[in-house]
């Protein structure tokens, strides 16, 4: 067994969760690796340290407070005609609605585009360097709450400048901007990732979309 | 206390009771609270983030199908929006602690033991406040929140042994910085 495989015994034996058996296989190893008797020991002491930390101050009564402020932003984020918040039904509808709106704006302006499409670099280079950088802008400002497809549409600033100079961008799909855009739930990312709420999307949805964007003949 | 599930809620609160997300808000918001606060150490930006963790809720309770349970999805939310959060403000940010344990009304000057204390316990928050996401959110969740790790990992969809790694390297990490200083 190597060291790498004793770590989770190390904490395993600092939470006091270990097994007899494992415990004594770990004592053995820590009785002839320096390495990992100096991990036990760093852990052990974190663990000590980390017991005396204070939890912070939550101010007087905040608990007894937040359900009413919860309920004036959903009000706030919801406000009708003439003040008069929208039924609940409306309210779920809006944020799916936007989204539909804004990601119909982005396919359009797209299929408007498309002819300009250089074939000879990816899908989503393409996507990114056609849509104007004041739609993006709009999209950020358009859409101010939640709702499952479009929870941030802020653009961050490395797609701004991404777009801002599309002859910068290298001729293979960059991973990094690919998640950094889902991390912001960017409108053309949760397109292309179809029906999954941002926070559903990991690392793996994020090979998909590559996939998807290397197979898309824009 | 109520006795209905979360799930029984949900239900009630997709057919328009507003009293069932009230009793989801009143059963979850310490938790939530707890989770962002670590994550945020500052009050006034926590409190931010965790209204809007309950508006998400309100406004996409369509999209919860059950999969999951309802925690691991407010979590997920949480921790989310969290980072959102910190992202936000990375940039303006310069790296700050929350000195909040370092003052003290009296002007008797503190014991030795008490000042070391402390000193340690500045340095825990700010080595746990310097910690990589990934790191950082395992952390929080299995130190703190104590959660199992296959629950963790539904959370952060991550797999149990990469959880693991990371929840050693955070420990590892704090204690690395407490013994030799930022």
């Amino acid at each position: 067994m190597d060291c790498e495989k004793f770590r989770q015994l190390v904490l395993e034996k600092r939470e006091g969760s270990i097994s007899p058996q494992d415990e004594k296989i770990l004592d053995g190893h820590l009785a002839t690796c320096g390495g990992c008797r100096e991990d036990f020991e760093l852990i052990g002491a974190t663990f000590d340290a980390l017991r005396d930390v204070r939890d912070e101050e939550v101010p007087n009564h905040y608990f007894t407070n937040l359900l009413p402020r919860i309920h004036r932003r959903i009000d706030e984020g919801s406000r009708g005609f003439a003040g008069v918040p929208l039924p609940l039904w409306i309210q779920r509808l809006i944020a799916p609605g936007s989204a539909a709106a804004v990601l119909g704006s982005i396919v359009g302006l797209y299929f408007l585009l498309a002819p300009s499409f250089d074939p000879s670099t990816s899908g989503l280079q393409q996507l990114v360097s056609q849509v104007p950088r004041e739609d993006l802008e709009q999209v950020a400002e358009s859409v101010s709450y939640s709702g499952p497809l479009t929870r941030t549409m802020e653009p961050s600033q490395r797609l701004l400048e991404t777009v801002a100079s599309p002859a910068s961008l290298s001729q293979n799909v960059d991973r990094d901007l690919v998640s950094d855009q889902l991390q912001h739930g960017h409108s053309f990312t949760v397109f292309l990732a179809g029906d999954s709420p941002v926070e559903d999307i990991n690392e793996e949805d994020v090979d998909l979309i590559i996939k998807k964007l290397d197979q898309t003949s824009l | 206390m109520d006795q209905r599930s979360d799930l029984e809620l949900i239900q009630e609160f997709k057919n328009g009771s507003n009293n069932a997300f009230n009793l989801l808000v009143l059963r979850y918001q310490e938790k939530i609270y707890w989770v962002v606060r670590r994550m945020l150490p500052d009050h006034d930006e926590a409190d931010d983030v965790v209204q809007e963790v309950f508006v998400k809720v309100y406004r996409s309770i369509g999209s919860f199908k059950g999969d999951s349970s309802f925690y691991t999805w407010l979590y997920r939310i949480a921790m989310n929006l969290s980072l959102n959060e910190i992202r936000r403000k990375k940039t303006r940010r310069t790296f700050s602690l929350d000195d909040s344990t370092m003052q003290h009304e009296s002007t008797d000057p503190l014991p030795v033991e008490q000042l070391e204390k402390e000193e340690q316990t500045r340095l825990i928050k700010a080595a746990i406040e310097r910690l990589p996401e990934k790191q950082k959110k395992v952390f929080i969740l299995r130190y703190y929140e104590e959660l199992p790790y296959d629950q963790i990992s539904k959370i952060l969809k991550t797999s149990v042994g990469g959880l693991k790694a990371n929840y050693f390297h955070a420990v590892k990490k704090i204690g690395e910085y407490v013994k030799h200083g930022l």
